[in-house]
């Protein structure tokens, strides 16, 4: 009984943490804080994993996202002078009421559709979905070819990232 | 030979391809050679095949060579097939000799003219349009034949058409054709409708013929007046001949050719034709030979006046027709064609040496500028000689044996009106061709100098086609000698298998006393139109102008051609042109141009405005994305309501 | 036990609060973490759901969710760069070449 009191307490605070901070994110005017938010806001919903009894996506998701993907944005922050976009007053048109609108819908429809029907779906057999054993042994078998189709795309997105980032073009020929 | 009849439209369509299509590069000789060599051909195999007809038997005369189907509407059929007998064979020599000689001698005429070429084109499409119209053998190929015709004759009219006057004329007789094809065609219609109520699909004309009997005389009389519209309208006949003349702004072996030897007379030979429906539809021969007596009367009054050395011609020929409608009119078909035959040989000879004088006098055509031109052109004048004494009816001459033939023919078989109208425009022949003849060719240069030095005779590409037509012209009537004069009709004889309609009017046998007074009477009445010419034009130049002043309102009204084309224009053209005028500014305009322009400017102000969604920002982007991620929830929302 | 719907609603304020980042900023690395965020919350639900059922597809999902992702991150900051290069500016509104 405790430890579901406990459970629903971390719930609450931990989903009013990802919310809170995923609005400052998109809130704030200074670039890295809005980054330093998003971190935040990763290792709540990690949090939420976890409690879902998922822990090695968990693990998985402050590896990357805290880890990888947070500095990869660091670093183009501070390769790129943000001044101009950081001091641009925020300019309120139709177009982003609208658009703020509409997602406030979606959202609503989103909830009502989602949050008072029951999920339906086939009661899969497993016992624990979070050991890193059973996800291993899943992606070298089920998900074999996947698993290797999305390392080739980790190569092409590395290529493609170095290919592009290079301040020679391919060729040399221009600039 | 009798199943290669296709041979003889044959060449001149290889010929017109050739030039038409390869022609560019030609040098002009070549291009000569061609297309005079297609239309020799023809006439070559023309004659082969008039020879071997000529060893069959009279009745037996009658071959057809069938090339291929050409529609086949469920019951109807139509085919490309040609037909042989008298009637075309005789018809076919015509055309394909006249248009040899012709185009022997357009080589010489249209020498400098930079359309040199597309005149050899169009000529040899003529030719083969004209055979096809001769040889066809149902009203629907002949129909193709007429309206191709019809084509060439617009298409060399206007050769020059970068003068308004000939783009014009052109223009005229092509819709002034269109009138009278509309009437064809309702014949062919009435005819097929007809005759589809028996069961019978077809407008061969052998199968019409056969069953012609099965018209009634009001359809009959109906289809074969209409058929006359479409003659009136292609033959230049009251009322729709005001195309003719202004035709003569054409090349002047077109005139020759197409205006004066062989177009013009496909209303006869039509009419010739069909005669098994005419000899049905007594009303029609009337209309037929009471249009064609007022024609010869009516266009000759106008030749009396004119001063154009070509528009003589041209009404000369119309009212020629109009003998050639007479006589076909009063149901003697054979006299018809004779003179058709024989009008072919002079009139095409007139007008080949009026081309002769107007190469001498630089284009000029005014006959009052003229004069003397005697000594200056030799061979022309004695041409043009022989076929004046021809037209005017000289015994003799080819001309005195057909027209003699039509006037006796239709004072023989009771038309005295007709007769009369006939022989009169016969003197007014005589008097026109003469006062032509003696103003242009003798009596003193009228000739500005610079034009007399360079006054000189036609080449001999120009003479040499002249002589022979000359020949003809003099020679041509003896293949049709009346009995009377000694001679035994070969020609009628010839036809009698075709002309089955005019058998039906055999009639006894005329005292030979009559019809030597009639011949009496035409020859006499042409030497008075002769020395009438000759007092008002050698002894008294002075006398026509005195005339002319006496008589000032007869005079006028014949020089501005009895305002015919004005009470035309006025009554029909203008009308016309004021409809098509509240057409063009008030219904296209108005209803379908802004009709159409709306919905372009619709278009316009519908993209304008979808235009603006695209702005280039990922963002707005995201936001379509969104929205009908939007309309796809309140699907399923919708779907887990129920 | 946390009914489930309950992850849905979070994930679903989580997902909307990246859409309205993404079509409200102008700062392309603001727009860039919006689309993450929008991912995370998928990633949440598909746990969320993969969690209730016994299921181990959706945690199999969200493994190459975060491959794509990650390799999105790696050659989308590599745009970024490229676009600065050009226009000295990451400002989505300078961007507008596929205008019609």
């Amino acid at each position: 009984m405790a430890v579901l009191i406990a459970k629903w307490v971390v719930f609450v605070l931990v989903s009013l943490l990802a919310i809170a901070s995923s609005v400052l994110m998109i809130y704030v005017k200074n670039t890295l804080h809005s980054a330093l938010f998003m971190v935040m806001a990763f290792i709540a919903s990690a949090i939420l994993y976890l409690l879902l009894g998922c822990q090695f996506l968990a693990m998985l998701q402050i590896i990357v996202y805290a880890g990888a993907v947070m500095m990869l944005i660091i670093f183009v922050i501070m390769m790129i002078s943000l001044k101009d976009e950081e001091k641009l007053a925020r300019k309120i048109t139709k177009t982003k009421v609208a658009g703020v609108v509409i997602s406030i819908l979606f959202m609503m429809l989103f909830i009502l559709i989602m949050g008072f029907n029951s999920v339906k779906g086939k009661m899969g057999a497993l016992t624990s979905i979070g050991d890193a054993k059973t996800i291993g042994s899943l992606l070298f078998t089920r998900f074999l070819l996947p698993f290797e189709v999305a390392s080739v795309l980790l190569l092409a997105a590395m290529v493609g990232a170095v290919m592009l980032s290079k301040k020679k073009s391919f060729g040399g020929e221009d600039q | 030979m009798m199943s290669h009849i296709w041979l003889i439209p044959f060449f001149p369509m290889v010929g017109f391809l050739i030039n038409g299509l390869l022609g560019v590069r030609f040098k002009r000789s070549w291009i000569h050679v061609i297309a005079a060599s297609a239309i020799g051909l023809s006439f070559l195999t023309t004659i082969i095949l008039f020879v071997d007809l000529m060893k069959v038997a009279p009745e037996a005369r009658h071959f057809e060579d069938v090339l291929f189907n050409w529609i086949v509407a469920g019951k109807f059929k139509a085919q490309v097939a040609f037909l042989i007998d008298p009637l075309s064979i005789v018809m076919a020599l015509v055309v394909t000799g006249v248009s040899f000689m012709i185009h022997i001698y357009s080589g010489g005429y249209m020498e400098d003219d930079p359309g040199f070429r597309r005149f050899f084109v169009y000529l040899n499409l003529f030719v083969f349009s004209m055979l096809i119209l001769i040889l066809a053998n149902n009203f629907l190929l002949m129909f193709v034949g007429w309206e191709g015709v019809g084509l060439c004759s617009y298409l060399l009219i206007g050769f020059w058409f970068e003068k308004d006057s000939a783009a014009n004329a052109g223009k005229k007789a092509f819709v002034v054709n269109r009138i009278g094809d509309f009437g064809f065609v309702l014949g062919l219609f009435l005819i097929v409708a007809t005759l589809s109520q028996h069961g019978i699909w077809s407008l061969d004309f052998d199968v019409v013929f056969k069953n012609a009997p099965l018209f009634s005389t009001t359809t009959v009389t109906a289809i074969t007046l209409l058929l006359f519209v479409g003659a009136t309208g292609k033959s230049a006949q009251i009322p729709l001949y005001v195309w003719l003349p202004d035709a003569m702004e054409g090349p002047t072996p077109v005139s020759s050719l197409i205006h004066a030897a062989t177009m013009v007379t496909a209303g006869v030979y039509m009419i010739a034709r069909c005669n098994v429906l005419y000899s049905m539809a007594p009303v029609s021969l009337e209309v037929v030979a009471v249009i064609g007596a007022l024609t010869a009367f009516y266009a000759a009054t106008m030749a009396l006046v004119n001063n154009d050395f070509k528009r003589i011609l041209a009404y000369s020929t119309v009212s020629q027709l109009g003998y050639m409608f007479m006589g076909v009119g009063v149901g003697a078909y054979s006299a018809g064609i004779f003179h058709l035959m024989t009008h072919a040989f002079f009139k095409g000879l007139l007008f080949l040496a009026s081309g002769c004088v107007m190469h001498a006098m630089a284009g000029e055509l005014d006959i009052r500028k003229m004069g003397g031109l005697k000594k200056f052109m030799p061979v022309t004048f004695w041409t043009y000689m022989m076929a004046t004494l021809a037209i005017c009816g000289i015994p003799g001459f080819s001309g005195f044996f057909s027209k003699d033939e039509i006037l006796w023919q239709s004072f023989h078989r009771g038309h005295i009106v007709v007769w009369l109208l006939g022989t009169v425009a016969a003197g007014l022949t005589a008097f026109y061709m003469f006062r032509l003849t003696f103003v242009a060719f003798f009596g003193k240069p009228r000739m500005d100098d610079e034009l007399k030095h360079h006054l000189h005779e036609a080449p001999k590409v120009m003479t040499y086609p002249m002589i022979v037509l000359a020949i003809a012209s003099v020679v041509g009537g003896y293949i049709g000698v009346p009995e009377v004069l000694g001679g035994s009709n070969r020609f009628e004889k010839f036809f009698e298998p075709v002309f089955t309609g005019g058998a039906a009017h055999a009639l006894a046998h005329a005292s030979a006393s009559v019809e030597f007074l009639m011949m009496g009477i035409s020859v006499a009445v042409a030497v008075i139109g002769i020395i009438v010419a000759y007092l008002f034009y050698i002894k008294n130049p002075e006398l026509p102008v005195r005339l002319a002043n006496g008589m000032k309102g007869l005079y006028t009204l014949l020089y501005n051609k009895y305002f015919v084309d004005e009470i035309y224009n006025s009554l029909f053209v203008q009308g016309t042109k004021d409809f098509a005028t509240f057409l063009w500014q008030k219904v296209d305009v108005g209803i379908v141009d802004a009709a159409v322009n709306g919905v372009a400017s619709l278009v316009e102000w519908s993209g304008g405005m979808i235009r603006k969604l695209q702005t280039g920002y990922v963002q707005t982007y995201a936001f379509s994305i969104l929205v009908g991620g939007v309309v796809v929830f309140v699907y399923f929302f919708w779907e887990s309501l129920f | 036990m946390i009914p489930v719907q309950l992850y849905f609603v979070v994930s679903a304020i989580l997902f909307v609060i990246g859409v309205i980042g993404a079509l409200t900023r102008r700062n392309a690395i603001v727009v860039f973490m919006s689309i993450e965020m929008m991912l995370n919350a998928v990633n949440l639900t598909l746990i969320a759901a993969s969690s209730y059922l016994h299921s181990i597809d959706g945690v199999m999902f969200v493994f190459f969710v975060m491959t794509v992702a990650a390799a999105e991150a790696a050659v989308g900051l590599a745009i970024f760069l490229m676009m600065y290069r050009k226009k000295d500016t990451i400002k989505l509104d300078e961007f507008n070449l596929l205008k019609g």
